[in-house]
C-alpha cells in the first residue's frame, strides 16, 4: 500500500481560518481559470497569478465547503498552476486559489466548474457499506480495459485507456507522487513481445513507456524509481523450451538488469509445476522488502512463495507445494495457485485461489516461525456468499488488524473491520473484473 | 467446466465479454427518442417508456458427472420468436456456471441486468460446425481447456449452469435461446434438446404514458439526456454504458400500435438512423445516418403521418432493451 497524507492540510486550515472577509484582497489571486482535462475528464487544470510572488495552493470539492486541497506550491512564484484530483464525473465542482503570504492566507473568489463525463466503456460499480477511506488505484478488464483510481464511494476518479492489444494487471502511484505507472502485458497465452510499464501523469499532461519485453503479472518501485518487474523467461529444458520467470529491474536512466532467475533457485528436473505447457514458475506476484533487501516472488505453477536475497539471489525460504523449505504445520490448510500475498513480520497473509473445497476462493494467513520452519495457519476468511477468483486477487491487512481483499476475477473488491466484518463492498457488473490494486490515503504526493 | 488447475488465463477473456447474455432482450434494442427546442432538447425520466422483462427458461435433468448430447434441432425461433435456422444460425453453444442463484434468480438477474460478476464462476464454449445441431458436454471448452465432466458437471445445490445458444461468437451478445441443465442423482437423461427461444421472453413496454419530446422541425437537434436516471425498466442508468442513439419513423402506425408489437420494434420502423457515440451524454441528431442507405438524417418532415420514436442504446450491456424509449413530438414548432 502507498500510504500519503495531505500532511500539510493542519497548517493551511489555520491559514485560512486567519483570513477572514473583509475588503478586496490585494494579495489574493486574480486572473484565475479552470479547465477539465483533455485527457481526463476527472482532473481540472487551474491557473492563477498573484501580484508578488508567493507560494499557493487551490481549496476545491463537490460542496462549498471544498475540503479538499492541492499542496501548497514549494517554489513562491507570480504564475501558479494545479490540477485537481480525486473528483468525480459530472460534477459540479468549487473551487478557489489560495495565495500564502508567511502565515497569512489570501483566498480568492469561488467559482464553480463541471468535469466532465467517462469515456464509454467504465464499468458501473455497485457500493454497499462506507467503512473504507482512500482511493484504490486498479486497472480494469474485460468489458474494457484501463487503468483507474477509485474512490471510498466506488466513483472512478480517475482513469487511462489505451488502445494497444494487451492487458493491464497492476497499476500503482510513482514514488513521486506524480503518475500512475501500469504494465501492458499479457499473461494469456504467449507472453508479448510488445509489453511495456507506462507511465501517465495524473494531470494527464503526458504519457511514456519503457518496453520490457515478456512482461508478467506484477511490479514494484523502488524508493529511487527503480522498477522491477516480473518478466517470463524461455530456456531450454531436455530439447524444450520451457517458461521460467526472472526479475528485471528498471533503473531511472532506463538499464535493465536481471537480478534473478527462476533458475537461480530451482530446477525444472527437480521442482515441479503443475502446468508446465502454461508455464514452469509462472510467478504472478512481487513485493519488496527495502529494510531486508528481499523481494518476495508468489510462483503459481508450483503454489509457492519465495524470499529472495537481491544481493546473492539466493531464495532464502519457499513456502508452498513444490520447492518448499517450509513446513505448513499440522492443520494448516495449503494454498493453491495462489496469487498476491502480503508479508508483514513473521506473518503471511494469501489470496488462495484454488485450494479451497469447491469453487470458492479464500484468503489464508499464517505465522512463520523460521528457526523451526513451519507456517501455522492463523486466519482464514471467504467472503460471504463465496466467491470464485481463478486468477489475480490480492489481500491486505492493515495496522489495525482489518483487511482489504479483492477478489478480482470475481469482480469484487472488500474491506474487512479488524473482527472480519465486511464493512465496504465493491462489485462490478458481470463482464468486468478487477486487476491487482494498491490502495492510498490521498492523491497528492506527502512530503 | 474445465478442472479448476486448468482454468487459466485465456479464461479471462471470455469471462469478461460474458457481459452476459446480451441478445436476450436484444428484440428490443432499436428504437428512438428526443425532445425538442431552439437549445438542448433536454430528456427526463417522464420523457421515458416503462417496461418489464422476465425470462422463464426452461429446465432439462440429466445424468450428474456424465457426458451429455447437447442438440439444439428444435431452436426454430429466439426469444423474439423470429425465425431460427438451428444449423446455420447458432454459431456457439455456451455453458455458463452461477454461484449461490437459483434458477429463477438467475432469470430474474438476467431479466433486469443485474447479473454481477461475482455470480459467475465458470464459463465454456462450443463453437458449431454447421454440419451438425448437436455436441458433446465434454467438446465445450475455454480455448482448448475441456471440461472435465466427472468433477466438474456434478449434483449441487449451489450452483446453476445455463446452456446459451448464440448467433455469433462474441460471448454474452446474440442469444437466441437458453436451457438450464441440471444434473440431478438419481437421473439417467444423458440428452438435452434446448428449447426453442421464442415463449421464454416475456416483454411488455408501456409508450403511452410517457411524455412526448417535442422537438423542432428544422433543427437543431442537440439532445441531453443528463436527466435520465432510470432505464424502462426502473434500474440506474449507466451513461458509459449508452454508445448510440436511434431514431425511427413509422409510417402509418400509432403509439399503441408500436407498442403492441414491442418485439419487432426495428422490423416495424419505416426506416432508422443511428448516431454512434463514443461517450458523453449529448448528441446531435444532424449527424445520425440513415440504416441501409447511410443517408444523413434530414429531419422530422414526412409527407405520410407516422410515429417518431427516439431511443438510446446499449450494445453490451447485459440487458439490451433500449435504455430510454421514447415519442416524438414533431409538431411542436421551435424548440
Amino acid at each position: 500500500m502507498i500510504a500519503r497524507r495531505i500532511w500539510w492540510l493542519p497548517a493551511i486550515a489555520l491559514l485560512a481560518a486567519a483570513c477572514g472577509g473583509g475588503s478586496p484582497d490585494a494579495d489574493a489571486p486574480t486572473n484565475v481559470t479552470a479547465e477539465v482535462s483533455a485527457t481526463i475528464s476527472t482532473v481540472v487544470h487551474v491557473t492563477w497569478k498573484t501580484s508578488e510572488a508567493s507560494v499557493g495552493y487551490v481549496e476545491f470539492g463537490p460542496t462549498q465547503a471544498m475540503t479538499m486541497r492541492t499542496p501548497v506550491e514549494t517554489t513562491p512564484a507570480t504564475e501558479h498552476a494545479a490540477s485537481l484530483l480525486g473528483l468525480t464525473a459530472d460534477t459540479v465542482i468549487y473551487y478557489r486559489a489560495v495565495a500564502v503570504d508567511g502565515t497569512t492566507a489570501h483566498p480568492g473568489a469561488t467559482a464553480t466548474i463541471r468535469t466532465g463525463d467517462l469515456p464509454l466503456g467504465m464499468p458501473a460499480l455497485t457500493r454497499v457499506g462506507d467503512g473504507h477511506q482512500g482511493f484504490t488505484i486498479v486497472p480494469v478488464l474485460g468489458g474494457t480495459t484501463a487503468v483507474t483510481i477509485i474512490n471510498a464511494d466506488g466513483k472512478i476518479v480517475w482513469y487511462h485507456t489505451d488502445d494497444r492489444d494487451l492487458d493491464f494487471y497492476r497499476a500503482r502511484l510513482s514514488v513521486d507522487g506524480k503518475n500512475l505507472i501500469y504494465n501492458a502485458a499479457n499473461i494469456s497465452g504467449a507472453p508479448s513481445a510488445a509489453s511495456e510499464l507506462v507511465r501517465v501523469a495524473l494531470d494527464g499532461t503526458s504519457t511514456s513507456s519503457v518496453p520490457v519485453p515478456l512482461l508478467a503479472h506484477d511490479f514494484v518501485e523502488h524508493a529511487d524509481g527503480t522498477l522491477a518487474a516480473i518478466v517470463f523467461e524461455y530456456r531450454d529444458f531436455q530439447g524444450t523450451q520451457i517458461l521460467g520467470d526472472k526479475i528485471v529491474e528498471i533503473a531511472p536512466d532506463g538499464t535493465q538488469t536481471t537480478v534473478w532467475s527462476a533458475w537461480d533457485c530451482f530446477d525444472p528436473a527437480v521442482h515441479k509445476s503443475d502446468d508446465i505447457a502454461q508455464g514452469w514458475t509462472f510467478a504472478n506476484a512481487l513485493d519488496y522488502d527495502a529494510t531486508d533487501d528481499v523481494y518476495y516472488l508468489g510462483m503459481r505453477n508450483f503454489s509457492s512463495i519465495t524470499r529472495i536475497n537481491r544481493k546473492t539471489r539466493a531464495c532464502e525460504w519457499v513456502l508452498g507445494l513444490s520447492g518448499s523449505t517450509l513446513t505448513f504445520a499440522a492443520g494448516a490448510a495449503r494454498f493453491l495457485h495462489q496469487h498476491q500475498f502480503q508479508v508483514r513480520g513473521n506473518r503471511i497473509v494469501v489470496m488462495d485461489n484454488d485450494g479451497s473445497p469447491g469453487n470458492e476462493s479464500r484468503v489464508l494467513e499464517y505465522e512463520l516461525d523460521l528457526a523451526a520452519k513451519t507456517a501455522t495457519q492463523v486466519w482464514s476468511y471467504v467472503s460471504t456468499p463465496s466467491v470464485y477468483t481463478f486468477v489475480l486477487g490480492e489481500p491486505i491487512r492493515f495496522d489495525d488488524g482489518g483487511t482489504f481483499i479483492n477478489w478480482s476475477a470475481a469482480g469484487q473488491m472488500e474491506r474487512l473491520d479488524p473482527t472480519g466484518k465486511t464493512v465496504w463492498k465493491l462489485n462490478t457488473g458481470a463482464g468486468f473484473v478487477f486487476g491487482f490494486h494498491t490502495l492510498a490515503d490521498g492523491l497528492y504526493p506527502s512530503r | 467446466m474445465p478442472q479448476r488447475r486448468d482454468i487459466d488465463y485465456t479464461m479471462m477473456r471470455i469471462l469478461f465479454a460474458i457481459a452476459p447474455l446480451a441478445g436476450v432482450l436484444s428484440t428490443v434494442a432499436g428504437c428512438g427518442g428526443s425532445d425538442g427546442g431552439g437549445g438542448p432538447i433536454v430528456l427526463g425520466d417522464e420523457n421515458n417508456y416503462a417496461a418489464m422483462g422476465s425470462l422463464a427458461i426452461p429446465t432439462v435433468e440429466t445424468a450428474p458427472a456424465t457426458d451429455l448430447d447437447i442438440c439444439w434441432t428444435n431452436v426454430i425461433n429466439d426469444f423474439q420468436c423470429h425465425p431460427v435456422a438451428p444449423m446455420a444460425d447458432v454459431d456457439n453453444m455456451a455453458l455458463l456456471r452461477l454461484l449461490h442463484l437459483t434458477e429463477p434468480q438467475v432469470e430474474d438477474r438476467l431479466a433486469t441486468g443485474e447479473l454481477a460478476q461475482a455470480d459467475v464462476n465458470g464459463y465454456i464454449e462450443y463453437r458449431t460446425n454447421h454440419t451438425s445441431t448437436c455436441a458433446k458436454l465434454s467438446q465445450l471448452s475455454f480455448f482448448g481447456t475441456v471440461i472435465d465432466v466427472a468433477s466438474e458437471y456434478t449434483e449441487t445445490i449451489d450452483q446453476t449452469y445455463l446452456l446459451v445458444f448464440a448467433k455469433g461468437t462474441r460471448p454474452g451478445v446474440g442469444a437466441r435461446t437458453m436451457t438450464f441443465i441440471k444434473p440431478t442423482a438419481g437421473v439417467t437423461n444423458t440428452r438435452v434438446e434446448a428449447a426453442t427461444g421464442c415463449g421464454q421472453l416475456t416483454f411488455t413496454a408501456d409508450l403511452t404514458s410517457l411524455t412526448k419530446v417535442k422537438v423542432p422541425a428544422a433543427g437543431p437537434w442537440l439532445i441531453d439526456w443528463r436527466n435520465i436516471t432510470r432505464d424502462g425498466q426502473g434500474n440506474a442508468v449507466v451513461p458509459t454504458a449508452i454508445d448510440s442513439v436511434l431514431i425511427g419513423f413509422y409510417e402509418g402506425m400509432t403509439v399503441e400500435q408500436i407498442q403492441s408489437d414491442i418485439f419487432d420494434l426495428e422490423l416495424n420502423a419505416t426506416a432508422l438512423w443511428d448516431v454512434a457515440l463514443s461517450g458523453g451524454r449529448t448528441a446531435d441528431l444532424a449527424t445520425a445516418v440513415e440504416r441501409g442507405t447511410g443517408a444523413k438524417f434530414s429531419g422530422f418532415t414526412r409527407s405520410a403521418p407516422g410515429v417518431w420514436m427516439l431511443g438510446l442504446l446499449c450494445s453490451t450491456c447485459q440487458n439490451p432493451a433500449p435504455v430510454l424509449l421514447t415519442v416524438l413530438d414533431t409538431n411542436a414548432g421551435g424548440g
